[in-house]
C-alpha cells in the first residue's frame, strides 16, 4: 500500500521533562499508506513520541512535519483537523455512554452546524446527523459491533472496549491513525483479531498507521517499518527483517552485560 | 397448483409495495417489497442460468438468514434447480457430506468464512461458488470463485423472463433437499416437493389464519427443514413478512425490535428465555423476587387448572388477570413477545415445566411434531391444549396411525423420497404411509402422544421397562441442567450424564460466595453436585408414583466439564443431543457410572486437558 512519500516526518525531536531527557534527538519519516510500528522496552519513550506526534507534548527541539504542515506547536485538536486520529495505551472511552454514542463523538470534527440548528434540528443538522450516523454504522459493520450497539461502555470486557476506542478514531475518517499499544492485555485471539482489523484498515481505508507495541511477534508480523527506541533514543529503523538482524535491538531486547 | 415462483409472482401482482421481506442494515430496518423480490429474483436466476443452473440441479445456499438468500432459494426453483440449504456453522466433514450427498454444483456462498469452508472440504462436485459479499476476497484467484454482483452485471430485471419459467414449472417438482438431523440413524438427503411444502404451510395458516399482516423472524439454521417450513414456505403461502437478523449474537435483539406475531423455536430457544428471566430474577433485589414469584404463583395456579380441565374460583382468575397485566405484560414486552399471538415448538419435546410457564404468562405455545420426511410438521396443538403431554391432532388431509407402537403418517405434506437411494425410499415409505421411527399412541380426541425415538426406547436388567428421552425431558425442566443424557438400555439401573447452565448456575453461586476458576471447575463444585443430586432426588420421587415409571429411578449422576458441543459433532444445528456420538464418546465415563468409582479422569479429546468428573450417588 506504501507509495514510498513521506506523510509525516520527525526531524530530530528533543523532549525533556525537568532533568529527565524523554526522547534525544529522534528523526525519521512515515511514508503514506504504510503501517509503522514504534517500539521498544518499557520507559523507552514510546509514549512520547506519539504525544509529540498528536501535539499534547511540545518538544523543546527539532519539528513535526504532517502532510508537509510543521505542526510542532499546533494543539492537539487543529492536528486532528488535518486528519489525525489516535487511541490511548487507558482507555479512554465515556463508561456510562453507549457504544453507539461513543462513536459518534468521533464525528465532531466534522461538525459544522451551529448550535441553534442542531437544537431546532433544521438545515445543515439534520443532514449533518444523518450522515454521521451513516459513517458511524459503516464502522460498527467492519469491526463487528453490531451486537453491541445499544450497550453501555462501562459493562463490556476489556478487549471489546478497546475495538469500541478503534471504532472512534476510525470514524472521525483519519488520513494517519496513532494507536497506542493497541494489543496490550489482550489474550492470544484478541491480539490476532486487532492485527486482522489493523492490516485491513490499511488495505480498505488506505489509512496509515503508527502503532506502538512491545510484543514483538505481532508487530513483525503487520508492519512495514519498524522504529526502535530505548532510553529516549533511536536504535534501530527498517524493515521488520532488517530491524530483527540488528545487533543493538537484539542487546536492548535480551539485554546485555556492560 | 401452485409453485413457490407462482406465488411470487402472483404476491408481486397483487400487492407490489408490500413488504417481503426486511433486514437491518446500517442499523435500520430495510424492507424488500414483492415486486423488487421479484425484480431481485429475476436478475439471480438469469445469473445462474448463464452459468449452467437448470431443471434438477442442485445449488447449494451456504450462509446466515440472509434476504438475498431466500431471494435465492427462489431463484434456484424458479430454473427448476433443486435448493440445498447449508447452516452458516457447518463446516468440515459435516460440510463434506451435505455437498456430496446432494450432488452440489453451484454454491451461493455468503462471505469469506463460507468460501474457505468450502476450499478447505475440497469437494470435487463443486464447479461453482458464487459470494455475496467480498471482503477479504481480493487475494483469492480459484477460478471457480466468482462474486455474485459480477454474475449479475448488466442483467436487467424482467417479469416476463420468470413468467415464462413459471410455464415449465409444476408443483411435483423437488424443491428442496434437507438432511435428517441424524440423532439416531446417520444423516439422510430427504427431497421435498413445492407441493408438499406448500400444501403444509397452508394447513397451518388455514387453522390459524395468517395473514400478510403477520411478521415472522428467520433465525434458525438454513439446514434445518422447520426453517424451510415456518420462515421461508409460510412467508410465501401467506404474505406475511420475514425478518432476517443482523448477525447470530443479536438475534434476541432483532426479536425485540421487531416483535413478531409467530415464532417458531426448537425447545432450547423456549428454555432460554425461561433461564435468562430465571437468572435475572435470581439477581434482583430480593422485594422484587418476593413480587415476581408470587405473580407467579398466581398464574401457574390458573394454568394448571385448565391443563387438569378444572373451573377454578373467581379470586384466583382475579389474581391471574392481575399478575399477567402489571408483571407478565411488560416480561413479555421486554423478551419482545407482546405481539406474538402464535408461538410454536418441536423437533424436540419440550420440558414440562417450561412449557407451562409460558403458557401460564399468556404466551400461546403449542407443541408440534414432524420430521423432515414430512415437510418439519405433521401434528400440531390447538390453542385449548394447556398440556404439553400431546403434540395434538393432524394438520389437513393428513393421517397417522400407530402400528406396533410405531407412528406412522401419510398425507399431502409428505417427502417425494430420500435423494439417489430407491432402498433407503423404500425403507421409509410403505404403502403410501411414511414411517416415523418413534413410538407414540392416539388418545381418543385424536390427539397424538409421543413416547420418543424407538431406538431410545429399551429394557432394564431384570426386564423392567426404559425409556430415555421422557426422563431425558424431566432432567432438563431443571432450568440449571442444560443438557442431558441417560443411559440404561440393558444395563442394571438408569444413570445420567449432564450439564448446567453456565450463565445461571454461575449467578447462583456467586450469591453463595462459592469459589471457583471457570465452568469446569463449578460444574465439579460439590455444592453444585449437591444442588443436582437434590433435584434428581426429587425427579425419583415422582417416577416413584407411578406404577409405570417406578423402576427408573436414577441411582448415579455425572455433570461433565463441558457442554455438550456442535463443534464435537454431539449436537445438531437445532441442538438436540447426537446420543450415539456422545456414548461411543463418554463410554470411559459411563461405564465408571456403573462401577463404585467416585471420580473419573479423563483427557478431553476437544481441548486436550486433563479432568476429573465428580459421580454422584442419588
Amino acid at each position: 500500500m506504501s507509495t514510498g512519500n513521506p506523510i509525516l516526518q520527525i526531524d530530530n525531536i528533543t523532549l525533556a521533562f525537568g532533568g529527565v531527557t524523554a526522547l534525544n534527538g529522534i528523526s525519521f519519516d512515515v511514508a503514506e499508506g504504510e503501517i509503522c510500528a514504534v517500539i521498544g522496552p518499557n520507559g523507552a519513550g514510546k509514549s512520547s513520541m506519539l504525544n509529540v506526534i498528536n501535539g499534547v507534548y511540545v518538544p523543546q527541539e527539532g519539528r513535526v512535519v504532517f502532510k508537509g504542515q510543521d505542526c510542532t506547536k499546533m494543539r492537539p485538536r487543529q492536528i486532528a483537523q488535518l486528519g489525525m486520529a489516535r487511541t490511548f495505551q487507558n482507555i479512554g472511552l465515556f463508561q456510562g455512554m453507549t457504544v453507539l454514542e461513543n462513536i459518534l463523538t468521533g464525528r465532531c470534527m466534522k461538525i459544522r452546524s451551529t448550535w441553534l440548528e442542531q437544537g431546532l434540528n433544521i438545515g445543515r443538522a439534520r443532514r449533518e446527523e444523518v450522515e454521521n450516523r451513516r459513517a458511524v454504522e459503516e464502522v460498527i459493520e467492519f469491526l463487528h459491533l453490531q451486537g453491541i450497539r445499544k450497550t453501555p461502555v462501562g459493562k463490556l470486557p476489556y478487549g471489546l472496549q478497546k475495538r469500541v476506542e478503534l471504532a472512534r478514531a476510525l470514524v472521525a475518517e483519519p488520513i494517519m491513525l496513532l494507536q497506542d499499544e493497541p494489543m496490550t492485555g489482550m489474550n492470544l485471539e484478541e491480539k490476532k483479531d486487532m492485527s486482522c482489523y489493523a492490516l485491513e484498515i490499511n488495505r480498505e481505508y488506505g489509512t496509515t498507521i503508527v502503532l506502538i507495541e512491545h510484543d514483538m511477534s505481532v508487530v513483525m508480523d503487520i508492519s512495514d517499518h519498524v522504529v526502535v527506541l530505548d532510553y529516549g533514543a533511536k536504535i534501530g529503523d527498517g524493515t521488520p527483517d532488517e530491524v530483527k538482524n540488528n545487533q543493538d535491538v537484539i542487546d536492548a531486547y535480551l539485554g546485555v552485560t556492560h | 397448483m401452485d409453485t413457490f415462483l407462482s406465488l411470487l409472482l402472483e404476491r408481486a401482482k397483487k400487492n407490489p409495495d408490500a413488504p417481503a421481506l426486511r433486514t437491518k442494515q446500517m442499523g435500520i430496518w430495510n424492507p424488500t417489497s414483492w415486486s423488487q423480490a421479484r425484480d431481485q429474483v429475476s436478475i439471480m436466476a438469469q445469473a445462474l442460468s448463464q452459468n449452467g443452473v437448470e431443471a434438477g440441479s442442485p445449488v447449494g445456499i451456504f450462509g446466515p438468514n440472509a434476504t438475498d438468500f431466500y431471494l435465492g432459494y427462489l431463484a434456484v426453483q424458479s430454473l427448476g434447480g433443486v435448493v440445498v440449504p447449508i447452516g452458516t456453522n457447518t463446516f468440515g466433514d459435516e460440510l463434506a457430506q451435505q455437498v456430496n450427498g446432494a450432488d452440489v454444483g453451484v454454491v451461493l456462498a455468503f462471505e469469506q468464512q463460507h468460501v474457505d469452508a468450502l476450499l478447505e472440504c475440497g469437494q470435487a462436485c463443486v464447479k461453482r461458488i458464487f459470494y455475496i459479499n467480498g471482503r477479504g476476497m481480493e487475494n483469492y484467484t480459484q477460478p471457480e470463485l466468482m462474486a455474485l454482483s459480477d454474475a449479475t452485471d448488466g442483467i436487467e430485471a424482467s417479469a416476463a423472463y420468470l413468467e415464462q419459467m413459471e410455464g415449465q414449472r409444476n408443483p411435483e417438482e423437488t424443491a428442496t433437499i434437507l438432511f435428517t438431523s441424524g440423532t439416531g440413524r446417520s444423516e439422510r438427503p430427504v427431497e421435498l416437493s413445492h407441493g408438499a411444502l406448500i400444501a403444509t404451510a397452508r394447513s397451518i395458516a388455514r387453522r390459524e389464519t395468517i395473514t400478510e399482516k403477520d411478521e415472522l423472524l428467520a433465525y434458525l439454521p438454513l439446514s434445518v427443514s422447520s426453517d424451510f417450513l415456518f420462515s421461508f414456505s409460510l412467508a410465501l403461502t401467506t404474505g406475511c413478512t420475514l425478518n432476517c437478523p443482523e448477525s447470530d449474537d443479536t438475534v434476541l435483539q432483532n426479536m425485540q425490535e421487531i416483535g413478531p406475531s409467530i415464532l417458531f423455536g426448537p425447545p432450547y430457544v423456549y428454555k432460554y428465555i425461561y433461564t435468562h428471566a430465571s437468572n435475572r430474577i435470581e439477581s434482583a433485589r430480593s422485594f422484587d423476587t418476593k413480587i415476581y414469584k408470587a405473580a407467579l404463583r398466581a398464574v401457574m395456579t390458573v394454568a394448571s387448572h385448565r391443563a387438569a380441565g378444572q373451573k377454578g374460583s373467581f379470586t384466583d382468575w382475579l389474581l391471574f388477570m392481575f399478575a399477567r397485566i402489571t408483571t407478565f405484560s411488560p416480561f413479555c414486552n421486554i423478551y419482545g413477545l407482546s405481539r406474538l399471538r402464535l408461538a410454536l415448538t418441536g423437533g424436540d419435546a419440550i420440558a414440562p415445566d417450561v412449557f407451562n410457564f409460558f403458557r401460564a404468562i399468556g404466551v400461546d405455545l403449542r407443541e408440534t411434531y414432524g420430521q423432515v420426511e414430512g415437510c418439519a410438521c405433521v401434528t400440531m396443538q390447538s390453542s385449548e391444549d394447556w398440556n404439553s403431554d400431546s403434540v395434538g391432532l393432524p394438520l389437513d388431509d393428513t393421517e397417522v396411525r400407530i402400528e406396533n407402537g410405531e407412528i406412522w403418517f401419510r398425507g399431502p405434506g409428505q417427502m417425494k423420497g430420500i435423494y439417489k437411494n430407491p432402498e433407503a425410499t423404500a425403507d421409509s415409505i410403505k404403502d403410501g404411509w411414511v414411517r416415523t421411527h418413534d413410538a407414540g399412541h392416539l388418545d381418543d380426541q385424536g390427539r397424538l402422544h409421543v413416547h420418543g425415538q424407538i431406538a431410545r426406547m429399551g429394557s432394564l436388567n431384570g426386564g423392567g421397562a426404559f425409556a430415555s428421552d421422557m426422563l431425558e425431558t424431566r432432567l432438563r425442566s431443571f432450568e440449571y441442567i442444560k443438557q442431558a443424557i441417560v443411559i440404561g438400555d440393558g444395563r442394571d439401573y438408569p444413570v445420567a450424564v449432564v450439564t448446567v447452565d453456565g450463565t445461571i448456575t454461575r449467578t447462583w453461586a456467586d450469591r453463595r460466595s462459592l469459589r471457583y476458576t471457570g465452568y469446569a471447575d463449578l460444574s465439579a463444585h460439590a455444592s453444585v453436585q449437591e444442588m443436582i443430586r437434590e433435584y434428581i432426588q426429587k425427579v425419583n420421587e415422582d417416577l416413584a408414583e407411578n406404577s409405570e415409571t417406578s423402576g427408573m429411578q436414577f441411582r448415579r449422576f455425572a455433570i461433565l466439564n463441558r457442554e455438550f458441543m456442535a463443534s464435537a459433532g454431539e449436537v445438531t444445528p437445532t441442538r438436540k443431543l447426537r446420543c450415539h456420538e456422545i456414548e461411543e464418546k463418554h463410554r470411559g465415563l459411563i461405564d465408571a457410572l456403573y462401577s463404585d468409582a467416585l471420580e473419573y479422569t479423563y483427557t478431553d479429546p476437544v481441548d486436550e486437558e486433563s479432568y476429573t468428573v465428580p459421580l454422584g450417588n442419588v
